[in-house]
Order: structure tokens, then sequence, then C-alpha cells
């Protein structure tokens, strides 16, 4: 065993160490901005996980129709029902918007409406250690892309962009135990922090914390962005509660959250390159 | 002199280059779609365990890098732990064990076990995200387990390339 730990090769793996924890230092001081040394090699990767993703995610889809035809159909129908209702409702919607519009003409009021500036990614792969919830997706910086634009799918917030490379970007989710945004619930009007759970994460769901203990927050509620802090745009969709529970010091109350859009399925994403009210850094 | 030990390095170098690109890329699509799998790290245990040139110190590292690219933390973290697992498998292989299935299976499944812990410490644990002992419990399980599956596949795989590639030529 002597000669594993003397002559030039345990030298070469203890210099090559070095320059490894060398590597993540400068990593942890560049805070998400890429290093060439990343960028290169995100480079070399890109194109191989881009080609997987698009033959898994097609296997993927050919299996799920091909299992469940019979509920498919069942949700169409119920699908164009629903359509029907919205269109009910859309008509009702312009008449009241008409309205709106003219009271507030005649008591000389503006709006500022939310603006979005939405860049399209595919989710290209996921950490595959199990710890972090990080999914990587197919734009980077040359499409504009920055560190800590939020990522919305279906109108609803994944996350924010933690890392940004060349061609690709990693994206921190809601799920992840680094995770906090502003929230609030629409009912009541609290507003408290959604953030990332070890525990919750397990089941796709992540936790609204520093609620007051004696919050009016229950099942069922509605959870949007707050807005405030300017890190992420407000009134995005969050999720849904599950439950209210004490946290264990008995100061506060947390509620379970169920995101609306399934973390573990996501396909495509939007990331907001810019929208009203971001913080300027 | 064999003039035929250049060409065997190469196809082996090459061989395991590929299989080792592909299981990174398999290992970042499919945690998309099935569950959180691991491939690189058994895949480099057990070429490390299963031989004793320098090729899975290498590719250890290299891999390394490149799954870096998709983790979620440190640039550097996967190679640095993929290089010393290497390093440790070869040591392993060469003093303490005989690699067989059932060892070769024991030492993977351990390795990834390691690995899991070594997370946990370095990203949860020193920075007050500690606790949920269950949840730690579920992954070193789901790490170990999935690793001695997939070892033991590399092991029916590699072992024979290995032997082949190894083996006196002409």
């Amino acid at each position: 065993m002597r000669d594993f730990f003397t002559g030039k090769k345990i030298k070469i793996i203890a210099a090559v160490c070095l320059v490894l924890i060398g590597s993540m230092i400068y990593s942890l001081s560049r805070g998400g901005e890429a290093s060439y040394l990343e960028s290169f090699f995100g480079a070399l990767t890109t194109p191989f996980q881009k080609a997987n993703a698009a033959i898994v995610n097609g296997l993927s889809d050919f299996f799920v129709k091909l299992g469940d035809y019979d509920r498919l159909k069942e949700e169409n129908d119920m699908l164009r029902q629903e359509i029907r209702r919205l269109q009910t409702l859309e008509s009702q919607n312009e008449m009241l918007m008409q309205e709106n519009a003219f009271l507030k003409d005649s008591l000389g009021l503006t709006e500022r409406l939310t603006e979005l500036s939405l860049t399209k990614a595919k989710v290209i792969g996921r950490d595959p250690s199990g710890w972090f919830d990080v999914i990587s997706v197919d734009r980077g910086s040359i499409d504009g892309v920055e560190v800590r634009d939020p990522v919305i799918s279906s109108g609803s917030i994944i996350g924010y962009v933690s890392e940004v490379y060349l061609t690709y970007s990693k994206i921190t989710t809601i799920l992840d135990v680094s995770f906090e945004c502003g929230a609030l619930e629409t009912r009541t009007g609290e507003v408290a922090v959604v953030e990332g759970d070890a525990k919750l994460r397990e089941d796709g769901k992540c936790k609204m914390s520093y609620l007051p203990r004696e919050t009016e927050v229950a099942a069922g509620d509605m959870i949007v962005t707050s807005g405030l802090g300017g890190a992420f745009p407000k009134n995005i969709i969050v999720g849904t509660v599950e439950e209210v529970r004490a946290e264990t010091h008995g100061a506060s109350s947390y509620a379970v959250i169920v995101p609306y859009t399934d973390i573990s399925q996501l396909r495509n994403v939007y990331i907001i390159t810019d929208f009203t009210g971001q913080e300027q850094e | 002199m064999n003039s035929n030990k250049p060409k065997a390095s190469f196809a082996k170098w090459t061989v395991y280059s590929f299989l080792l690109l592909l299981m990174l890329v398999l290992q970042n699509t499919l945690s998309l779609h099935i569950s959180y799998i691991c491939l690189v790290l058994p895949a480099v245990v057990v070429i490390s365990l299963n031989d004793d040139s320098d090729v899975g110190l290498v590719l250890g590292c290299v891999f390394g890098l490149l799954w870096d690219v998709t983790s979620g933390r440190l640039f550097g973290y996967n190679a640095l732990l993929m290089l010393l697992f290497a390093f440790a498998a070869q040591i392993v292989a060469a003093n303490l064990i005989r690699v067989k299935w059932l060892t070769n299976l024991v030492t993977v499944a351990a390795f990834a076990a390691i690995y899991q812990l070594i997370t946990y410490f370095f990203f949860f644990l020193i920075w007050g995200n500690g606790g949920a002992w269950y949840t730690v419990f579920l992954a070193i399980l789901h790490g170990g387990l999935s690793a001695a599956v997939t070892g033991t596949i590399f092991f029916i795989i590699f072992r024979p390339i290995s032997r082949k590639i190894n083996s006196p030529v002409g």
C-alpha cells in the first residue's frame, strides 16, 4: 500500500485536488457567473444533453399517450366544456374591462401594468444527486439570460436563474432549500416567505414560513408572489396551501404549499429577462 | 516490444470515455423523468476497481468536471470526489479485496453512501440546514442501493472489456 502514497502519482493527485478546491472557491466567489472553465465544459456537454433530452422526452410522451388514451379522451371532453365556460367568462370580462376603463378615465386614474420580457427555454438536465433541486436549460448569456432572472412555467413561478453560462443556465427551483421568495396569500393578504424545505421537497412541496402563530391562512388558499424586494414580479402564482402547521419552536406557523406546476415534470420554461419593478444591481 | 500496446491503450481510453459520456448524459436526463439516478460515480468506481491503470483516475476527474456542469453546487466538487474515490478504489482493489461481483457491489454501494454523506455534511449540515434525519437516511439508502444495482451492471459490462483490452496481445 505504501507505493500508493509515495512517488509521483500522489503528488500529481494532490496538485489536481488543490486546483479543484481552488476552482470551488473561485466558483463560490463569482456568485453564479460562469468561469471560462465552466463555460468550456458546459459547451462540450450541452449538445449531447439537448439531443438526449429530446429523445427521452419523445419516448416518454409516446408511452404516456399510449397508456393514457382513455384518461386523455375524458380530459379532452372536460377541457372542451371548460373552453366554452371560459369563452362566456371572456365576453363578460370584456364588458367589465370596458366599464372599468371608462370609470378610470372618468376619475383620471392611470394604471401601470406589469410587463414581462420572456425567453422560452427547454429543460435539458437535472442534478442527479437527489440533494439539490437544480435543473439545466438550453438558454445562456448569449440569449440575454442573467443571474437572478425569475423563471415561470404555465403562469406559475418555478424558480430563478442561479448560474449563467454562454449556452445554458442552471435554475434553482422553488423546492430547493436555498430558494426564498416574498409571497402573499390572496384571501387574507398575509405576507410571508416561500422557501424550499429538505423534507417537503421529497413530495414536491415547499413551505410558506414566518406566518403569525394565529394565522388565518387555511387549506385551499392561493399563494402568489408579493413582488417585494424586486427579485420576482408580483402576482405570479406559486401554488395552493395544503395545510397549516405550527413551527417546532411554537412562535410562528408555516403553510405547506403544493406548487401550481409539477416541478418534476417540467419540459419547457420561460425565463423572465426583464419586468416592471425588477431590482437593479 | 509489443506494437499493439498503444493501440489497445487507445481503444481502452476511447471505450471508457464513450461509456462514461453515455452515463453522464443518461443520468442528467433520466433524472428528469424517472428518479434521481447517479451513474457516473458507480462507473468510475467500477473502472478503478477492475482496471489497474490510471484510466479511472483521469476519466473520473474529467467526467466529474462534466458532471459539475449540471450539478447544483460548486464547480469542481464532483471532480474532486470522483478523483479521490477512483484513487481509493484502486487502493481497495490492490490491497484489501479481491474484486468479484459481490465485493464490487459492496464497494460501489459504500462509495455512493459516502458521497451522499459528504454532500449532506458540506451543503446542508454546516450551513444550518441539518436535521431531517429520515430524509438523509433515505437519500443514503437510495444512493447506496441504486449504485449497488448499477455498479453490478457496470461490472458485467466493464469487466470483460477491461480483460479483453488489457490481455496480452499479438
